[in-house]
């Protein structure tokens, strides 16, 4: 589904990625884990075409996407949901998630969607004419993942999508991710929470100052002395 | 008197926001004062004359072709020279290299049909009717009429329609909207294919109402929609509204009761004042950036 081979990337003079090579095969859900500045969301943002790597190539489903346009890329069927939320803060609950549906053309899917995502997240359904701006931060988070997966993407990246969020959403979006996995769709995750993603995930990568450290299988890592050492030291 | 007066500054006072409206859209959403605004929409209005007395073609027709030249020029203003200075740390640069453009555009202009003051054929017949008991010019209602449908149907093109909700949210975050699959490079082209497109509407309605069209409007052109748009709140399309129409009649207001030459000091002081005193504008959200 997708194949990255050897990123290279940097904003201006500073080097973020030193040759990272990542795979993620139909139906998986891989992890990306990673110190604060390891590059993970650097990463992402060179897959979806925000960000031109110095070299590599990244591959999604088969074609090359090397100076492919984001707005192509999400035609293309993929979907990422930014860091930091992101909502257009000026326009309402609706319209954010109308926009998250900008490639589709079946209208009435669309509003099938919407209401989809207002069952699960009702209080996004309670204030869908009200600005996005005005949203609680964790409220924002729910519109951002509902926006992103609009677009009915078979590839989504998401970037701490439980970020700011109290412990019962953060499991409803972990279900939401396995829900949206079992219907097929292949997802990059990037979290902090190295247990619950390793619990969910099917492999896991993790970056160190711009390189790949570590990957492997997820219930491997779990039992592995150096994550456990370095990232579930404290948790378990 | 006073009924009259007012009427004929509600008129220039839709002219001006329409002619604000693609300039305040244009800095939504590339936070970029388009110097160029106001030549280019001169551009369009000079191409109007020729089209009207030279070859005869009839105004609809004429306006039209010379609204798609103006939108066109913008487009391309905006394609060759500001498209590569996009990044917020080029905002200066950028600004300098709008002003850069406007001359250009001006000196183009200037060339096809040189610097004097030209005559401009009415659009309509120019005859007086009386309407509430006042004595109005068919002229004016034509162009206050004209101006409001264009307003209106930008309006509801924004609001309504998804492009239209779609410039707005270019214009919030530029790449959460590329993130939604929404083209940026056609949504800005059509941004200012739109504001180059009203602004002829504009500039063409004006000339045909006072009868004259010269080269200098196109300057003074961009500082009305600059002063309007700061005055409404810069970016924000009911802002360009209110700035346009407190601009158009108090400009008549002060051009009758005290004197045309105290027009321009007395607008550019309340240009100065609203910087100092709320340099948001009037509808401008606290959180929008600055001028
Ligand atoms: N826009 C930017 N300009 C300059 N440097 C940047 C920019 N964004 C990120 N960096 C740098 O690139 C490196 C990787 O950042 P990145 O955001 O990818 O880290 P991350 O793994 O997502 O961290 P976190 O867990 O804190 O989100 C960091 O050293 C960061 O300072
Ligand atoms: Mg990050």
């Amino acid at each position: 589904m997708l194949v990255v081979e050897d990123i290279h990337a940097q904003y201006g003079k500073v080097k973020a990625l030193h040759g990272v090579s990542l795979k993620i095969k139909e139906g998986e859900i891989v992890a990306l884990l990673g110190a604060n500045g390891a590059g993970k969301s650097t990463f992402l943002k060179v897959i979806s075409g925000m960000l031109k790597p110095t070299s590599g190539s990244v591959t999604f489903r088969g074609k090359p996407l090397n100076g492919v346009r984001t707005d192509r890329i999400v035609i293309a069927g993929m979907a990422h949901v930014p860091e930091g939320r992101r909502v257009f803060p000026m326009a309402t609950v609706m319209t954010n998630l109308e926009m998250g549906a900008f490639t589709r053309k079946d209208k009435a899917g669309v509003k099938k969607d919407i209401e989809r995502y207002f069952d699960i997240f009702p209080v996004l359904g309670e204030r869908r004419n009200q600005r996005a701006g005005t949203l609680s931060g964790g409220e924002q988070q729910m519109l951002a993942i509902a926006r992103g997966l609009m677009s009915r993407p078979s590839l989504l990246l998401l970037d701490e999508p439980a970020m700011g969020l109290a412990p019962i959403l953060v499991q409803e979006i972990y279900n939401i991710v396995q829900e949206l996995n079992a219907a097929g769709t292949s997802i990059l995750l990037v979290e902090q929470n190295v247990h619950k993603t390793l619990a969910i995930a099917n492999r896991a990568y993790v970056l160190e100052c711009g390189v790949v450290a570590i990957n492997g299988r997820a219930e491997e890592l779990m039992k592995s002395e150096e994550v456990i050492k370095c990232y579930l030291g404290e948790v378990s | 008197m006073l009924g009259e007066v007012i009427l004929v500054g509600v008129m220039v006072g839709a002219v001006y926001a329409l002619v604000t409206v693609g300039y305040s859209m244009v800095f939504g959403i590339l936070k970029l004062m388009n110097f160029a605004h106001g030549d280019t929409y001169i551009f369009g209005t000079l191409i109007c004359l020729t089209l009207l007395a030279k070859y005869n073609i009839h105004p609809v027709l004429a306006i039209l072709i010379a609204a798609i030249a103006g939108g066109g020029l913008a487009f391309l203003v905006e394609l060759l020279v500001y498209r590569r200075l996009r990044a917020p740390q080029h905002r200066l640069i950028s600004m300098i290299t709008a002003l850069g453009a406007a001359y250009v555009v001006q000196n183009i202009s200037e060339l096809q049909w040189g610097n004097q003051v030209m005559s401009f054929p009415s659009i309509v017949e120019s005859k007086f009717v009386t309407l509430l008991g006042l004595q109005v010019s068919v002229t004016h209602i034509i162009t206050l009429f004209v101006a409001v449908l264009c307003i209106a149907v930008l309006i509801l093109f924004m609001r309504y329609s998804r492009y239209g909700k779609a410039i707005d949210c270019v214009s919030q975050d530029m790449d959460a909207a590329s993130l939604m699959g929404i083209p940026i490079n056609r949504v800005v082209s059509s941004v200012y294919f739109m504001g180059g497109v009203l602004g002829v509407v504009g500039g063409v309605l004006y000339s045909s109402a006072y009868n004259a069209v010269s080269l200098g409007m196109g300057f003074r052109g961009t500082l009305i929609a600059f002063t309007a748009a700061v005055i409404g709140g810069i970016g924000s399309l009911g802002g360009a509204l209110l700035g346009g129409m407190i601009l158009g009649l108090s400009e008549n207001l002060i051009g009758v009761y005290v004197s045309s030459s105290y027009r321009d000091p007395l607008l550019y002081s309340l240009l100065i004042i609203m910087l100092l005193v709320k340099p948001t504008g009037i509808l401008g959200n606290s959180d929008q950036t600055k001028v």
